[in-house]
């Protein structure tokens, strides 16, 4: 009697147990991303700090590039909404940060054309911050997509898909920078 | 010392090794960089301790110049063998428990860079049988390439730093010219392991004089050739590879690991 309950038993529990361990797995892979996603929020509000000091500083030097200003204000304003705002996803965000970023390295190319400010230590050290921002915030972006690719390739594959579609774990969204230029850090002149 | 008298093959052995330290600029020291056999075991996890006995052996030191990540640097290198015993039991057929020591040992180079690098924990050697199958590999550090991943077992300490190191560039280097590279870092200094332990790793291919290339030198494991002028022909090889290494690094860790930026 035992062997037989034991052969029809064993299976379930079998099955029972690798679902318990794709759930737990899917769920801590869920985890992970929330918490490298934090880590790019910090860098974000990092960046979204630095601009206005970088833009006063420029400001300072070149006062009639006014078109410039606004260009890079206007795209922190919406890059600061778009972090504040629950209901936009990474893609819209990173959309908003493309064109901070861009809007900063336009900003960036302005000042190379007076040399006072080159040599200014204020710009010097903001510029600095502004590299190791990027550096950290590719950095955080490069840990957040692994995580993503991770667990979109489980929700794709079988048989883990089968759990995925039964606990509602979705395929979540890269943090891609859509502007090429923007994916790498502005270089700091010597 | 002792052990160089033991298994070393005495003045003709050391003889060898001061020539070769000779011929290539090194300079042969008791211990690599000045340090002792428990700080190498205690500072890098890739030097086993062994049961009974470790030690490193034939170490010679150098200045070598490098440029990271664009900024030439000098930094001293160390390369040297270490060696130890494990404990290995077996049942004799009348009952009797016997117990054998089995010696192995693996090349090592060993760089100290300048302060102010601060270099985040991060080890990396080739994937084990389990790990491969997807038994206790999950707790490594994940790299976009699923190559990389699957071929090495990477532990960090700090994920935002260690990230930098694999950059496109690095994972691909870790795939060909570096490929099946073994080494570790922390604070100022870098380990780096030439080939698999075993006994005399690498002898028959410095002694037959070819040159096999930096990918060879980290993926060969060794004929089991039990003479030690091999092993000691290869050691400024070794550190010229773990040299070749940390300029494949990427520049962003260097801006990072020298800005004290996380």
């Amino acid at each position: 009697m035992w062997p037989v309950v034991a052969v029809v038993v064993s299976p379930v529990l079998l099955v029972v147990l690798w679902l318990a361990l794709s759930y737990n797995r899917f769920a801590s892979q869920r985890a992970s991303i929330a918490s490298t996603w934090a880590g790019i929020d910090v860098q974000l509000q990092r960046r979204h700090d630095l601009v206005p000091n970088l833009v006063e500083t420029v400001r300072g030097y070149a006062a009639h590039e006014r078109a410039v200003f606004e260009q890079v204000t206007r795209a922190r304003a919406e890059a600061v909404r778009a972090e504040a705002d629950p209901t936009v996803d990474p893609a819209g965000m990173a959309r908003a940060e493309s064109s901070l970023s861009g809007a900063t390295r336009a900003l960036l190319a302005v000042a190379e054309g007076y040399p006072d400010l080159q040599a200014a230590r204020n710009f010097r050290d903001l510029q600095a911050q502004l590299v190791e921002t990027e550096d950290r915030l590719s950095a955080a972006r490069r840990l957040y997509n692994i995580e993503v690719q991770h667990l979109n390739r489980r929700v794709e594959a079988f048989p883990s898909n089968l759990v995925a579609s039964m606990f509602g774990f979705d395929p979540a969204t890269y943090f891609e920078l859509t502007d090429l230029a923007a994916r790498r850090p502005p270089s700091v002149a010597d | 010392m002792i052990f160089k008298a033991l298994f070393g093959g005495g003045e003709r052995m050391e003889s060898a090794y001061r020539d070769v330290a000779a011929a290539n600029g090194m300079t042969p020291t008791e211990q690599p960089l000045g340090q002792s056999d428990d700080w190498l075991q205690q500072s890098f996890e890739l030097l086993p301790d062994g049961d009974r006995d470790r030690s490193a052996v034939w170490s010679m030191d150098t200045d070598v110049q490098l440029v990271l990540g664009g900024t030439p640097v000098s930094a001293n290198a160390a390369a040297f063998e270490w060696w130890w015993e494990d404990r290995r039991t077996s049942q004799t057929s009348n009952g009797h428990t016997s117990t054998t020591w089995d010696r192995q040992s693996l090349v090592a180079a060993l760089v100290r860079l300048p302060v102010p690098a601060d270099l985040p924990g991060i080890r990396v050697q080739r994937e084990g049988a389990f790990s491969r199958l997807g038994i206790g590999g999950r707790g490594d550090f994940q790299v976009e390439s699923e190559e990389v991943n699957r071929r090495y077992d990477i532990r960090v300490q700090d994920r935002e730093r260690a990230i930098r190191l694999f950059d496109a560039e690095f994972q691909s280097a870790l795939l060909g010219a570096f490929a099946d590279v073994t080494f570790e870092l922390g604070g100022s200094w870098v380990l780096v392991v030439a080939g698999t332990p075993s006994t005399r790793v690498f002898a028959g291919e410095a002694r037959r004089g070819g040159d096999p290339g930096i990918a060879g030198w980290f993926t060969r494991s060794g004929d089991l050739v039990r003479n030690d002028e091999g092993i000691v022909a290869a050691l400024p090889d070794v550190a010229g590879h773990a040299a070749a290494l940390l300029e494949a690094f990427p520049a962003d860790f260097w801006r990072a690991v020298t800005s004290g930026g996380t």
